[in-house]
């Protein structure tokens, strides 16, 4: 048992953590519910996306989008957090990349600091990087479109993944690989009745793939986000607690080497005085 | 008489859904109006009003942007950034 000197000293050593974790969980908390509902909403417009471009996908539109390619190297956007202290979040969304298929070979997007500089580590070379930010922006997510697109265009990758963490509610959230281009899966070979392009098949058919691809990505950062910051929120919130424990431990150490100490006391007076008499 | 099913959604919210007799869009090659059992067509947006009436009244929309699929009985607006019409206020200029 320490001193009681050593014992204040870590009390108040772990109240002040626990007060930075307390702020760190209800910060996380408030801006959790923003990513939430714009997360939420978000999904209905990319249901919307996906639902147009299956539908056009059943009309036979012949575009280079849809067939599958054998050759070239895979794009993987992956979407992580800027910072950590979000218990497992990063190490999930990082350990599902490096358990793909063709990761570290091919073009590598990357948001959030915090996964960047892990992948570093790990001496992964990383072509395109993005901060993840406050909340994510549509902006964002064109820079990003606006980068992969044009590779997948020239060919100079086969197909584009993007690995993003999907909120389900506070508790649980899942890693997810969604595949953005080619859309091989969406060709349903049910002919459909022929479909009316204005201007033109091809200029309005690539713009569509680009706002698909845009939408899609928008998505995996609004969820991303929505649950980097419900992991914070569980990690802080466990942390608190296990604060609170140690803080109550801590107490009854220090009671107990206070009251040795008096006891200790006592026994010297009571010493003292009979030695006297 | 069958309605058409229009909808206006964008990233941030789903603006409408509902049943309208008629839809004017603006179109990248112009503007156009859509009744029900129109032929499907699909076709990008520029920016501009779009204008859905049922019966007497008419509903304004803003729309920044996106794109439009039409089939006989839905018209679906993916539009990048949308808003309504407040016919108290004024628009913003297009210009």
């Amino acid at each position: 048992m320490g001193s009681m000197r050593d014992i204040r000293r870590r009390i108040k050593s772990v109240e002040s953590t626990q007060k930075i974790t307390r702020a760190m969980n209800m910060i996380a908390a408030s801006r959790l519910r923003k990513a939430q509902t714009s997360a939420e909403t978000n999904r209905a417009f990319t249901a919307a996306v996906w639902d147009a471009l299956q539908e056009i996908g059943s009309h036979q539109v012949s575009s280079p989008f849809w067939q599958p390619r054998e050759h070239g190297a895979s794009c993987y956007v992956v979407v992580g957090a800027d910072k950590g202290l979000c218990g497992p979040y990063n190490a999930n969304i990082l350990r599902h990349f490096l358990e793909s298929e063709g990761a570290g070979q091919g073009v590598h997007v990357v948001t959030g600091r915090r996964l960047y500089s892990q992948l570093q580590f790990r001496g992964i070379s990383v072509d395109y990087y993005e901060e993840s930010g406050d909340l994510p922006t549509p902006d964002q997510a064109e820079r990003i479109a606006d980068y992969v697109f044009p590779l997948f265009v020239t060919g100079e990758i086969k197909e584009i993944q993007l690995l993003y963490t999907r909120f389900i509610n506070v508790l649980s959230r899942e890693v997810r690989t969604v595949k953005l281009l080619p859309l091989d899966e969406f060709h349903t070979s049910k002919a459909g009745q022929d479909l009316l392009w204005e201007p033109s098949e091809e200029a309005v058919f690539g713009k569509l793939v680009h706002h698909y691809v845009t939408s899609l990505i928008y998505n995996g950062l609004l969820e991303g986000k929505a649950s980097e910051l419900a992991a914070r929120m569980v990690a802080m919130d466990a942390a608190t607690d296990n604060a609170d424990k140690m803080i109550k431990e801590l107490t009854l150490q220090y009671n107990q080497a206070r009251q040795a100490s008096i006891t200790q006391e006592i026994a010297e007076i009571v010493g003292g005085a009979e030695a006297l008499r | 008489m069958a309605g058409l099913r229009l909808r206006i959604v964008t990233p941030h919210n789903e603006l409408l859904d509902d049943s309208v007799a008629m839809v004017v869009l603006p179109g990248s090659e112009g503007q156009l109006a859509v009744y029900p059992g129109h032929i499907p067509l699909v076709t990008t947006l520029k920016d501009g009003e779009i204008r859905a009436g049922k019966g007497e009244t008419e509903k304004r929309f803003q729309v920044f942007g996106g794109w439009v699929k039409i089939s006989s009985q839905q018209v679906i607006v993916l539009a990048r950034e949308a808003q309504t019409v407040d016919s108290k206020k004024p628009l913003i200029s297009m210009e």
